[in-house]
């Protein structure tokens, strides 16, 4: 992280406080990731209006010495989850800067459509600002929600709020604050992405002159440049994609909702769209709820997991508490596994296969030494040796009784940890 | 924490103020979030009828666009201005001006039909419209912009040949009409015109909304006038003189110039209601009120 | 170095997909084979054999994967060179059809029948002596009996993959090609497809399927055949393919018991082109891979140094596609 230069001319420090709701001293936000607080967005929503020019629903930058130093404490925790610790960006988990309502709240909450699915079943969650991934089963849930956080459609029963805000009452005050990117193709052919994504800068209220100059610098943010002169029609895949994700983030929202970011890339495309996402959560301190069906992917972005199953919830944890370390240590010799096999049985531990990998359970410190001098002393060569992490798909892997996961059944499974 | 990140914002500015010329500077392009105003929803249904009136004509897009709007455009101009030339010399009014409309109804049918499919269609036929209700947009604004802006861009087609007539009559010294009878007749022309606009617009939306396939689209509004015509014209033919009066209620443009006539209290050769003005009036009514309701009901269902 | 190491993999006989072909089963076989559409080349000389067992035909978006896959099905033409399916050409070729189902990309599915009916009127244009049963068969297949009498409009996408599938197998053909059959199916859905096209492959069938997600063709089957721009950029065990590019340091990581002993005395081994000593982990960068994994443990026993992890970085799907997609 090096902030150099912050802002245009640094000017920006003598910026008049805010009033309203908790009036907070504002710093410069110019630079990269320029310390934000997510959670403080509600804070300041509940008692103004979002409308207002000054306190646009995100409490920027509080700069109170005991808060600062708080958030740097949890942001430096979370350094090991691979981000680098950005200033002032609200970490993961509940620190003392998450005093404010989490990002994402529901209670209870039920949607039923006329046909008898039931896409959420009394879902409760509260979701801390980050990148958090959504996994659900097909068709109904993870889309639902998405639908529902929106203020878009009305929840059979219980509630929702996104900010703070509740997302059936205060749905417009919701939606001028989130970014959205559908899965599916949403872009005219025949206009710029320049022209494309102003317009869209507008329809979320942004005065002309702004959102002209939002689009332009949202478009080279996502990597479009020259480009974004041209007719849209004639972008690749990958190109259209970043064009969708530019005019979700064009009014610069506090929390952006990508359904299925990577859908159709290949995969040049995909990690370009990943580097992107990660980039946005952490550097431009925008929380991102991402759905997908990947769990590679969110094992690599994100910094928690929401896995919802017959729409109710399966688990949701932190990535870290998905992926951690199993008992399991795999050895990968070029030839000769079996011989090894033979050995470490000999010596009394139980070997099992995995593709060209030997699993054995890790009983000690012992063992790492015993593997490496039979590998010697057998003339192998050593490939691999690694004690396997759990993965996030372990959440799915028991199918379950009879087919059909998407619509009925209520059948949930706890994972088992180790 | 918070010191490094004003510092390089305190940094740069001491170096101002010092008067001292930096070395050398690198400015942070890096992602800026925003501060300035959130006009909200008024602003975005604002936004979206002055986007979508200079869609209609063709405005910001390549020249392909504009070919049919100020193609049109020439077309009901050319006339007006022959009118009143000829008028001009012959001391009286050819056509008048609340007439315009359904004189000129040709140009006018095909400005309709091509671009309030240009206003609905795009959107969905690319699904373009989850991106606007995920805005603070509600879906009926979003239907009350494209039907303003669809309005508009009509009304100034059927208004620009009245102007241009009206201005060519209206300052020709050898008329002997004053230029107070020419103006209001020619107030009457573009009020006449703001009704034809709204109705118009109404209906070719309600198609618009409902066809996805571009040209079918095009295709069904445009045969709803011919056709809707041909009919009201034979009805006329075979029918007695109490029932052809009400011939015209089978056809919108002479449905809206009887209803016209009727609010105006005065009929033309080409506004001929008998005495069921009202019938006019009441089946114009419940066409738009039937039209639009069936526009916001659509968009309360499409692109969910 | 690019035309080389392409004929050095085609002529490899240690190439896997190669090997298994020579027990049997139906061989999908391309010659020579073009596809241009004007001065468009989508698919530009390409020999290449699958073989039984399960096959990634991966490449970037437009690389010419789908045309390849509808040259293998007969439902197109090559422009020049030949496309055999068991020795006979499939262009033209009625027979091929019965040994043969493709699952398109696209879903040009009939929306109002509801999937046993589709899946029926598949059974019925193959022509199969009963036509119910083979779909009721092949439904139980891909597990999708129980929603089959829905109508199609009413599945998800995972659901419509699947009566693709069922569709595209109810004649039991022999090779199965799948245009990313993945796509857009929820994590468990993904597994069963995963499991199904194991069962199937273990049967001695001949599966050939495109996708983007690398990491899922590692899992299911290591033997790839990489398309660029339409031509073959190489083919076979990707890990074997990575030890083809001797131009590129093999990137370890290690973590031991004392990782700066152990750096030091690894920069001392001819195998080792550099190290780099980050906190936690060592990274080096071995010359020669087979000397590096000769030597790494011997050394560690010399110097009594615990190792915990080695790692090959770079020997995964996604670092070897993307060297050979840059090339």
């Amino acid at each position: 992280m090096s902030v150099i230069g912050g802002g245009p001319a640094g000017a920006a420090d003598e910026q008049p406080p805010t009033t309203g709701g908790g009036a907070k001293n504002v710093v410069n936000t110019g630079g990269s990731g320029g310390a934000r607080d997510v959670a403080g967005a509600g804070a300041s929503g509940g008692a103004r209006d979002v409308v207002d020019a000054s306190a646009p629903g995100r409490a920027q930058a509080a700069v109170d010495a005991s808060d600062s130093g708080a958030a740097q404490t949890v942001a430096a925790a979370r350094a090991p989850g691979g981000t680098a610790a950005v200033p002032g960006r609200s970490p993961t988990g509940s620190g003392p800067l998450s005093a404010g309502p989490p990002l994402i709240e529901t209670g209870e909450l039920t949607k039923r459509y006329p046909k008898g699915v039931t896409a959420l079943d009394q879902l409760t969650l509260a979701v801390e600002p980050g990148i958090v991934g959504l996994v659900g089963a097909n068709g109904a849930g993870k889309s639902t929600l998405i639908k529902i956080l929106l203020g878009l459609v009305p929840p059979t029963d219980g509630t929702a709020q996104v900010l703070g805000m509740d997302c059936q009452a205060d749905g417009e005050r919701v939606r001028a604050r989130v970014g959205y990117m559908p899965e599916h193709d949403c872009l005219p052919p025949d206009v710029s992405a320049a022209e494309f994504v102003t317009h869209m800068g507008r329809m979320s209220g942004i005065p002309a002159a702004g959102a002209r100059e939002r689009a332009a610098d949202v478009l080279r943010h996502v990597g479009l440049h020259e480009e974004r002169y041209r007719l849209i029609g004639g972008y690749s895949t990958g190109m259209k994609q970043r064009v969708k994700l530019a005019q979700s983030l064009v009014h610069d929202p506090a929390l952006l909702l990508l359904d299925e970011p990577t859908n159709g890339l290949d995969p040049a495309g995909r990690e370009a769209m990943l580097v992107l996402i990660r980039r946005i959560g952490t550097e431009f301190g925008i929380s991102v709820l991402v759905a997908s069906h990947l769990l590679g992917e969110i094992e690599q972005i994100c910094d928690s997991l929401v896995a919802i199953d017959s729409g109710r919830l399966l688990r949701h944890a932190s990535i870290a508490s998905f992926t951690e370390h199993s008992q399991v240590l795999a050895v990968e010799v070029e030839e000769g596994a079996d011989a090894l096999a033979t050995r470490l049985t000999e010596h009394g531990h139980h070997v099992t296969f995995d593709d060209r990998a030997l699993l054995l359970h890790l009983s000690g410190e012992d063992l790492y030494d015993l593997v490496r001098d039979l590998v010697v002393d057998l003339g192998l060569r050593l490939n691999r040796l690694e004690q396997r992490r759990h993965r996030v798909e372990e959440l799915f892997a028991d199918p379950p009784q009879n087919g059909e996961a998407e619509i009925a059944g209520a059948h949930r499974r706890e994972v088992s940890d180790g | 924490m918070a010191e490094q990140v004003t510092q390089p914002a305190g940094t740069a500015g001491t170096a101002g103020t010092a008067g001292a010329q930096p070395a050398g500077v690198i400015h942070d392009i890096g992602y800026r979030g925003y501060d300035g105003p959130r006009l909200g929803r008024a602003y975005a249904i604002q936004s979206l009828f002055t986007q979508s009136l200079r869609g209609a004509w063709g405005i910001g897009r390549g020249a392909k666009a504009k070919l049919v709007p100020f193609g049109m455009l020439a077309l009901v101009l050319l006339p007006a201005l022959v009118w009143s030339a000829v008028g001009n010399q012959l001391n009286r009014r050819l056509v008048e001006y609340v007439d315009f409309p359904i004189t000129l109804q040709m140009p006018i049918i095909i400005f309709l039909a091509a671009q309030s499919v240009e206003l609905l269609s795009r959107d969905l036929r690319f699904t373009v419209l989850p991106l606007y209700f995920s805005r603070p947009l509600r879906r009926d604004d979003y239907v009350w912009a494209k039907l303003a802006a669809m309005t508009a861009a009509l009304a100034m087609l059927m208004i620009a040949p009245i102007v241009l007539a009206y201005l060519v009559a209206a300052f020709d010294g050898n008329n002997d009409t004053t230029v107070w009878d020419e103006t209001t007749a020619a107030f009457g022309g573009v009020l006449a015109s703001l009704l034809y606009a709204v109705v118009l617009a109404a209906l070719a939306l309600v198609i618009a909304a409902f066809a996805a396939k571009r040209v079918y689209t095009i295709g069904a509004i445009v045969a709803l006038f011919v056709i809707s015509s041909v009919v009201s014209g034979i009805v006329e033919g075979l029918s007695e003189n109490e029932t052809s009066e009400l011939a015209g209620l089978l056809t919108p443009f002479r449905l809206l110039g009887g209803t016209f006539a009727w609010l105006r209290g005065q009929q033309t050769e080409l506004s001929n209601t008998g005495g069921s003005g009202w019938l006019y009036g009441l089946t114009t009514a419940a066409l738009l009120t039937l039209c639009v309701g069936l526009l916001l009901a659509r968009y309360r269902r499409v692109g969910r | 170095m690019t035309g080389d190491r392409a004929e050095n993999l085609q002529q490899s006989p240690a190439v896997p997909g190669v090997q298994t072909a020579a027990r049997g089963g139906t061989l999908v076989e391309l010659q020579n084979a073009s596809k241009w559409y004007g001065n468009v080349v989508a698919v530009n000389d390409i020999t290449m054999t699958i073989g039984p067992g399960l096959t990634g035909l991966l490449g970037p978006n437009g690389a010419g994967k789908s045309t390849l896959l509808h040259l293998m099905a007969g439902f197109l033409a090559p422009s020049r060179g030949e496309v055999l399916l068991g020795g006979t050409p499939t262009w033209r070729h009625i027979d091929v059809y019965r040994r043969l189902g493709l699952v398109p990309e696209r879903d040009a599915l009939y929306d109002f029948l509801t999937g046993e009916e589709f899946v029926y009127a598949s059974a019925k244009l193959h022509k199969l002596r009963d036509p119910r049963a083979a779909a009721r068969r092949a439904i139980e297949l891909v597990d999708m009996a129980e929603p089959a009498d829905r109508r199609i409009q009413t599945y998800s996408k995972g659901m419509r993959q699947r009566i693709k599938v069922a569709a595209a197998f109810v004649h039991d053909p022999q090779v199965l090609l799948l245009d990313e059959p993945f796509n857009g199916m929820d994590p468990r859905q993904r597994l069963h497809m995963m499991d199904l096209l194991h069962r199937l492959a273990a049967e001695g069938r001949t599966i050939l399927f495109s996708s983007h997600i690398l990491a899922e063709v590692e899992r299911l089957s290591g033997i790839v055949q990489v398309i660029v721009s339409g031509r073959l950029a190489a083919s076979g065990d990707y890990r074997h393919i990575r030890r083809l590019m001797t131009n590129r340091p093999h990137v370890f990581q290690l973590r031991s018991s004392d990782n700066r002993r152990l750096a030091a005395v690894l920069i001392g081994d001819p195998s080792v082109a550099g190290v780099e000593l980050d906190d936690g982990a060592l990274t080096v960068r071995a010359a020669d891979f087979g000397e590096f994994t000769h030597v790494l443990p011997r050394l560690a026993k010399t110097h009594e140094i615990r190792l915990r992890e080695v790692l090959n970085t770079d020997e995964s799907l996604d670092s070897v596609f993307s060297y050979l997609v840059a090339q």
